[in-house]
C-alpha cells in the first residue's frame, strides 16, 4: 500500500511536530516579573488624596481614607509586607537607585505593618484610614505625637516638620512594599526579578500647620 | 508572640523573686535573672502573629511550584494572618495540607509526564498511518477514475 521509507518520513515529521507542541505547552514563554503598589484616594482615583480641590493641609481629627493596592505579577504566590511610615523632610526615605528603604533608625515605628499572601496575577486591597489626633507647635515647627490609624491609636510618633516655608509640605506618608524571599528566609525591599532587586514604594506629602 | 512570651516570663520571674526572698544569695540570682529577662524588651509594633508564618508560606510556595492548586490554602493562610492567630498549630495544619497537596501534585506530574512520553510517539504513529492511508486512497480513486474513462474515437 505504501513504502516503509514513506511511512518513516511521515512518522518522523509528526513526531517532531507533536514533540514541539508538547514542549511549548510544558514550557510557556517567561513572563515579565513585577509587583506594583498603588494608593487610591477617596474619589477612587490615584489622585485627590485629601479633598476634591487637592489641598494637602491636614487638620487635627480630619480623617483621610485611602485604599492601598498591591498587584502580584511575579509568576507565583508571594507573601507581601506593607509598611507605612510617617516621615518629615529630613528623615531619609526609600531610594530606588540604591534599593534602600526608609532609615529605620530615624523613623518612629511603622503606622501600618500588614502581611498578606497574594496569588499570581491578583491584587490585594486594604483600607488605610488615618487622622492626626495630637500635635504641638513651636514658632518654627509642628510635631505630630499621635495618630489614629484604621481605628487604632498610634502613640509616641514625635515627628517634627518645619513650618518656616508655609507653602512647602512638611510631612509625608511613605508606603513601602516588601516581599518574602524564600532563599534568604527573610523580607526584601521590594522584590527580586531574576537577579536584580527592585524597589516599590509610594510617598504622599501633606502639610500640617501650627 | 514574643510580647506575650516576655509578659509571661516577667510574671514568672516576679513569682521566682518572691519565693526566693528568704535566701539572700538565691534572691540575688533571681534579681539577675529578672534583669536579664527585662533586657529583652517586647517588639513594640510588630504585628507578626507567629513564627510559624514563614515556614507555612514556604510550604505553600513549594506546593504551588509542584503544580498544586493552593488557592483555598492561601485563603485560609490569609484569614489566619488577618486574625493574627498566634497558635503555631494553625499554621502547621496549613503546612501539612500544603505538603500533601505537593505530594499529590508531584505524583500527578509524574503520571502526566509518563502519559506524554507514551502519547507523543503513539499519536505520531497513528497520524502517519492515517495520513498515508488517505494519500493511498486518494491515489487509488484517481487511478480508478482514470481507468473508468471511456475512449471516444470519432
Amino acid at each position: 500500500m505504501f513504502q516503509f521509507k514513506e511511512f518513516l518520513a511521515t512518522f518522523l515529521t509528526f513526531l517532531a511536530l507533536a514533540t514541539l507542541i508538547v514542549w511549548l505547552s510544558v514550557n510557556p514563554p517567561a513572563i515579565e516579573q513585577f509587583a506594583s503598589l498603588s494608593v487610591i484616594g477617596p474619589t477612587g482615583n490615584a489622585g485627590s488624596y485629601f479633598t476634591s480641590n487637592d489641598s494637602r493641609i491636614v487638620g487635627i481629627n480630619q480623617t483621610v481614607s485611602w485604599n492601598i493596592q498591591v498587584y502580584n505579577h511575579m509568576g507565583s504566590s508571594q507573601l507581601f509586607l506593607v509598611y507605612v511610615f510617617l516621615e518629615n523632610r529630613t528623615i531619609s526615605g526609600p531610594d530606588a537607585s540604591t534599593n534602600t528603604s526608609t532609615d529605620r533608625t530615624l523613623t518612629p515605628l511603622p503606622l501600618v505593618q500588614e502581611y498578606h499572601a497574594v496569588s499570581n496575577d491578583e491584587t490585594w486591597n486594604f483600607q488605610f484610614q488615618w487622622a492626626l489626633t495630637n500635635k504641638t507647635s513651636s514658632p518654627s515647627s509642628v510635631t505630630i505625637h499621635t495618630m489614629n490609624v484604621n481605628g487604632r491609636q498610634v502613640q509616641n510618633l514625635d515627628v517634627s516638620g518645619s513650618t518656616v516655608n508655609p507653602t512647602a509640605n512638611n510631612f509625608r506618608l511613605v508606603i513601602e512594599l516588601w516581599s518574602y524571599n524564600i532563599p534568604t528566609h527573610g523580607f526584601l525591599f521590594s522584590y527580586v526579578n531574576g537577579k536584580s532587586l527592585n524597589s516599590v514604594f509610594n510617598q504622599i506629602w501633606f502639610t500640617v500647620r501650627p | 508572640m514574643l510580647h506575650f512570651k516576655a509578659k509571661i516570663n516577667v510574671r514568672q520571674a516576679r513569682v521566682l523573686v518572691i519565693e526566693m526572698l528568704p535566701s539572700l544569695r538565691t534572691a540575688a540570682c533571681a534579681v539577675l535573672i529578672f534583669s536579664l529577662i527585662s533586657c529583652f524588651p517586647p517588639l513594640v509594633g510588630q504585628t507578626l502573629p507567629s513564627s510559624a508564618v514563614f515556614p507555612a508560606f514556604e510550604k505553600l510556595h513549594a506546593a504551588e511550584a509542584s503544580g498544586a492548586n493552593i488557592k483555598n490554602l492561601l485563603d485560609q493562610y490569609n484569614s489566619l494572618l488577618e486574625q493574627k492567630a498566634s497558635d503555631p498549630s494553625s499554621y502547621a495544619s496549613i503546612s501539612s495540607q500544603a505538603a500533601q497537596a505537593q505530594q499529590s501534585a508531584a505524583a500527578n506530574k509524574n503520571a502526566s509526564n509518563v502519559f506524554r512520553i507514551i502519547l507523543v510517539p503513539v499519536l505520531a504513529f497513528f497520524l502517519a498511518i492515517v495520513s498515508l492511508l488517505l494519500v493511498a486512497t486518494a491515489r487509488r480513486l484517481r487511478q480508478n477514475r482514470l481507468l473508468d474513462m471511456r475512449i471516444v474515437v470519432s
